[in-house]
């Protein structure tokens, strides 16, 4: 299975993920950045952080970028 | 000749209680991912830690979570200390490591026969719930940052400054998903606490650690310098 990593930018700078974790298809990736992105939108705004700018950045191995997703694009439930 | 140990419960025993016990303990190596006892299944032996780091885990809709820590402070099967015989939890091997185990009975038997070893590992189990409550605690009323914060803290007193362990092992730890790791490393890695390389954290600040962490972090800690190390008066952390 090939292996996605799921780098998170906030504005300027970009929480790297090291590690990846293999995932059977892009769809897949992109179903687990959803989840992901809910998660980490919540904890902003209980924090009452700043969201705008950020995203979750799919790369596969060769670090190419597979999809973005806007952490705002999950405020609505059929993104 | 009395049995070394850097375990620090069994170093709180007397020569003669730690003679006789150790009749019955055997040193074993211990790799990450070794399971000490598994749910719902009989625990053949009690593990006293003396180096290395394990978790007890327990289950929700088929998710895994970790409750509790040990490391060479404590031992692992509180259950059977309490004369229980099987117990939802499970526990493995975070961090490679090394223990002296007893058998169940035979530790069983010992704590009939000896009451300071009885006394130190009920001392320690009050500990270890107050650990497990501290971990409900942090779930319930703290960021991940901070719950990262504080379970780095309680590797770091078990296993050292350098802690390898991936963001995977974490995402179970603080039973978030792992991006959400990711970004909480990256924010403790910001305030220069770690440094965060690939399936290593190498603890540079703890006292940086100790102010994000907050009160998710101590209250255990404190009670176990009490009870077991003899330190002092009934206290708030530090």
């Amino acid at each position: 299975m090939p292996r996605y990593y799921f780098h998170i930018r906030r504005g300027e700078e970009i929480a790297m993920d090291p590690e990846g974790v293999e995932l059977a298809s892009p769809e897949q990736a992109h179903k687990e950045a959803v989840l992901a992105a809910r998660e980490l939108l919540a904890a902003r705004l209980l924090n009452g952080e700043p969201i705008d700018g950020d995203t979750i950045e799919i790369k596969d191995e060769q670090a190419t970028l597979v999809d973005t997703l806007p952490l705002k694009s999950v405020l609505d439930p059929k993104a | 000749m009395t049995m070394k140990t850097s375990n620090v419960l069994l170093q709180r025993l007397a020569a003669e209680e730690m003679e006789t016990l150790s009749a019955h303990l055997e040193r074993i190596e211990l790799k990450r991912g070794d399971v000490l006892f598994e749910s719902y299944l009989p625990v053949p032996y009690v593990y006293f830690l003396e180096a290395g780091l394990s978790s007890e885990i327990a289950t929700t809709s088929g998710k895994r979570l970790e409750v509790g820590c040990v490391g060479r402070e404590g031992f692992s099967g509180a259950s059977v200390a309490l004369g229980v015989d099987v117990t939802p939890h499970g526990a493995f091997m975070q961090i490679d490591g090394q223990a002296l185990r007893i058998p169940s009975s035979e530790l069983q038997a010992a704590m009939d026969a000896c009451f300071p070893l009885r006394r130190t590992l009920l001392f320690y189990i009050h500990v270890f719930m107050l650990q497990i409550a501290a971990t409900a605690i942090a779930d319930a009323k703290h960021t991940v940052e901070q719950r990262l914060a504080r379970w780095i803290l309680m590797a770091q007193d078990r296993a050292g400054d350098e802690l390898p362990l991936t963001h995977e092992f974490f995402s179970l730890m603080l039973g978030v998903r792992r991006p959400s790791v990711t970004d909480a490393l990256h924010v403790l890695e910001g305030m220069h606490c770690i440094k965060a390389e690939r399936s290593l954290v190498i603890v540079r600040d703890r006292a940086s650690l100790r102010q994000i962490a907050g009160d998710a972090y101590g209250v255990p800690e404190a009670e176990y310098r009490r009870l077991i190390l003899g330190d002092g008066a009934p206290s708030s952390a530090d």
